[in-house]
């Protein structure tokens, strides 16, 4: 079987860090599974909405997940979280970082905050509301938000059994240095927690792999 | 530590993929290993040396790379180049996985090698832009250092090339029996229907027959090397068998060969491909689910199709990719916007490709052409001849360097009355930050953009900074004059280094530039700064005053410029002049 995670988000977001720091976890932490981390945008996406397709299992094949089987979505942004709903399989884990980046020369209205998580509810009971950005902003380290993502999905795969999350926080160290690499491991532990305290063990559990 | 300091080895960026490729075919006929890496469309820059390296063959490994972009991601086209193997009489192998594109590699340099002959590998999208598990091997100790042998066949002239053609047709036979024995090729299952799958589209197909509940059932012939077609070998596996279904990733190159064979050897068989798969765009899980379903006779929806509540996607407002905050383009093409309201100037922008080609979006809207690297000033000098309209054309340094310089020379000699504005950024930044030979990099020598337009002899030659909105227009307006005066191009080089290099290096320093706010009291509420200059950290806030997003603020104060009541300022007090070096 093969776990599904898409990333999404707006470009320069840290997505791709984000992925990369995903797959390199599972490997580092376990050795007889495969990973995958496709991204769809180059980096001429800034500013851009991107998603990336992180497989993991015994056996991946195809780089790109099919539309209807991602099994978590972790979002940056909450309109590009709502852009890529049909990507989720049914009940699938969303976690969604609470911010609504406008897109420049707008035309027509932005959906509120309600009516986008309203959308993602209609097709999850499983979609939690992570501050990340509001967390990283008061620790002065805006662009470390998607740290808080790592730190919710680290939660998830530890109980999984995929990953060990002490080789999580070792890669972590390796990012960024002085005040931003400490508020990246103040941001993974504010999303594992979010993930400890919000997520049911029933619910992780019964994830493919 | 970089690739090239581990291995001892010598890696370059160059100007253009015509020298790129260049470069590493002096190195192959000297005896010493090589690659070539390019995008495809890099390809067709490079094809002019690409057909004469088949003439002349190889002394030592040489592999050139090229990575097509199926649904055009980041491209302009999604030109499948498997062709140029079959034009070039050049090999061709297509890895299915990122660790088989390693290994193939390695293989290419054996073959490449054994052949005295270029290889061709080609990997798509979804090899390029994805990581996975590879298991890496030892590294031997390169070899660096070669000897040119003197001969005729690297001398093209009529004699030596039809000699060179002979034995180049010749090689090509003997390659098909070494591909037919190869073991990147391979046949799985069997039955009376068969799949051809090449390259990456053997993941989808596998994935596709287990959502299926298919495996041995039917007959997969997997190709990693496409071209020459491994006769032999699909003779073989194709002897039993009544239909079969030719999945790759654009177009049908492989299904033409296949139809040939076929017919050639009297085969009966029925071919499918594109009829079920369609042509454009890269694979999908669903598509090819979709076409096995149809080839097999099977009838089965996929989960994706149980049609969701509501279509959202299509009530969202599109979130096309901006220029980043501090982009210095924004301001320049802001003034440019402005000077043509002001002057009321009927523009046609002669665009090209770099970041600067999201000025084709709105507000701007100052992209009117984008065809290829270069483009634009070509393109510009033809207008200049039929059009009435003012000619503008935008070009990146790094563009500038690598196809810009030939058509500025053209506009020159043959008097062609345009502005040209060189964006000189000093990097390569939509692709990941190359060095463009503006750059001012150790260890590079580099070349100031004026001073190759000077040396051409053209007359007009300013360089601004793109900041500094007011003295931009006031260089626009002196362009204008001296190109309708003089009847011959104006060049004006904005120079400002791009943002996101001058973050990296702020913080690698542990610098920063606090974010600007604005002054809700001073503020009129025109929307100059979120409509026009359009800086995604800029918001309209209540009352249509503007508010500044912190979290995507890099405090580069640009905007200050744009406000008509100076109501945009830094969050705190700083010491500006110690930040504002790193921007030059
Ligand atoms: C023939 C060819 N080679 C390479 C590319 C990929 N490519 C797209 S834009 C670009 C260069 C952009 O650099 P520059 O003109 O300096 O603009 P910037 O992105 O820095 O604004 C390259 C190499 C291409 N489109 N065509």
């Amino acid at each position: 079987m093969v776990l599904n995670v898409v990333v999404v988000g707006v470009g320069g977001q840290g997505l791709l860090l984000l992925s990369r720091l995903i797959g390199e976890s599972v490997i580092a932490s376990n050795t007889d599974i495969n990973v995958s981390v496709a991204e769809t945008h180059g980096l001429s996406q800034r500013g851009g909405s991107v998603i990336v397709h992180i497989r993991m299992g015994k056996e991946v094949f195809a780089p790109l997940i099919p539309r209807g089987e991602a099994n978590i979505m972790l979002a940056l942004e909450m309109l590009e979280a709502a852009r890529y709903l049909d990507y989720l399989s049914r009940n699938a884990i969303v976690a969604v970082n609470d911010k609504v980046i406008r897109p420049i020369a707008l035309k027509g209205s932005l959906p509120s905050k309600e009516e986008l998580l309203s959308a993602l509810k209609s097709k999850s009971s499983n979609v939690y509301v992570i501050k990340a950005s509001e967390t990283a902003l008061a620790l002065n380290a805006p662009l470390s938000a998607n740290m808080a993502l790592l730190g919710f999905i680290g939660y998830i795969l530890e109980v999984k059994g995929i990953i060990d999350i002490n080789m999580v926080k070792e890669i972590i160290k390796g990012v960024g240095r002085g005040r931003v690499r400490e508020a990246n491991l103040k941001l993974f532990n504010y999303g594992y927690s979010a993930a400890r305290n919000l997520v049911r063990d029933d619910i992780i559990n019964k994830l493919p792999y | 530590m970089q690739v090239r300091d581990l291995l001892g080895i010598y890696v370059e960026w160059s100007v253009n993929e015509k020298v790129a490729f260049e470069v590493a075919y002096a190195a192959a006929i000297s005896g010493v290993r090589s690659l070539v890496a390019m995008k495809h469309v890099g390809l067709n820059v490079a094809s002019d040396p690409l057909m004469s390296s088949a003439y002349t063959g190889v002394k030592e490994g040489f592999v050139i790379v090229s990575a097509d972009d199926p649904s055009m991601w980041s491209s302009q086209n999604e030109q499948d180049n498997r062709f140029y193997g079959l034009h070039a009489y050049i090999p061709v192998f297509e890895p299915s996985s990122p660790a088989e594109a390693k290994e193939l590699t390695k293989y290419s340099y054996g073959f490449s090698s054994q052949f005295k002959h270029p290889v061709i590998l080609r990997i798509t999208t979804r090899i390029s832009h994805t990581r996975a598990v590879v298991d890496l091997g030892e590294v031997g100790k390169p070899k660096t250092k070669g000897v040119f042998i003197k001969e005729p066949r690297y001398v093209l002239i009529p004699t030596n090339a039809r000699r060179n053609k002979l034995e180049l047709v010749e090689k090509i036979n003997r390659m098909v029996k070494e591909l037919s024995k190869s073991p990147f090729n391979k046949v799985e299952g069997s039955g009376g229907l068969a799949v051809i799958a090449s390259g990456i589209a053997y993941l989808y197909v596998k994935e596709a027959l287990e959502k299926l509940k298919l495996g041995s059932e039917v007959t997969l012939i997997k190709l990693s090397t496409v071209y020459p077609i491994p006769k032999y070998l699909l003779i073989d596996a194709l002897k039993d068998v009544k239909k079969v279904l030719v999945v790759e990733e654009v177009d049908p190159f492989v299904e033409i060969l296949v139809r040939g064979l076929v017919s050639e050897e009297g085969l009966n068989v029925e071919i499918y491909g594109k009829n079920y798969l369609g042509y454009p765009f890269e694979l999908t899980v669903e598509r090819v689910y979709k076409a096995l379903s149809r080839f097999l006779n099977i009838d089965t929806a996929l989960r994706s199709e149980e049609g969701s509540k509501r279509d959202l996607r299509a009530e969202l407002p599109q979130r096309p990719p901006t220029l980043c905050p501090g982009c210095p383009y924004r301001p320049l093409f802001y003034a440019v916007k402005m000077f043509a309201i002001r002057n009321k100037l009927n523009l046609v922008a002669a665009g090209d490709i770099g970041c600067y080609s999201l000025g084709y979006n709105p507000p701007f809207n100052l992209q009117d052409i984008i065809i290829e690297m270069g483009g634009g000033l070509g393109v510009a000098n033809g207008l200049a001849k039929v059009v009435e309209n003012t000619i503008i054309t935008f070009i990146g340094d790094s563009t500038f360097f690598h196809a810009g310089i030939p058509p500025l020379i053209n506009a020159f000699v043959n008097r062609s009355p345009q502005i040209v504005v060189i964006l000189d950024n000093e990097v390569t930044a939509m692709t990941g930050h190359q060095p463009s030979p503006s750059s001012r990099f150790k260890d590079r020598a580099y070349v100031p953009i004026e001073n190759v337009v000077k040396g051409i002899g053209i007359r007009f030659v300013k360089v601004v900074d793109p900041f500094n909105i007011r003295r931009v227009m006031n260089v626009l307006s002196s362009a204008l004059e001296h190109v309708r005066k003089y009847k011959e191009p104006a060049v004006i080089v904005a120079r400002r280094r791009c943002a996101l290099e001058v973050m990296r290096d702020l913080g690698r320093l542990s610098l920063t530039a606090p974010s600007y706010i604005i002054d809700p009291h001073k503020c009129i509420a025109c929307g100059l700064c979120y409509n026009w200059f359009s800086c995604p950290a800029i918001v309209p806030g209540s009352e249509g005053k503007a508010l500044i997003d912190p979290e995507l603020c890099v405090g580069c104060g640009a905007c200050v410029n744009v406000c008509p009541v100076d109501a945009i300022k830094p969050s705190k007090p700083y010491d500006k002049e110690s930040i504002e070096k790193y921007w030059f």
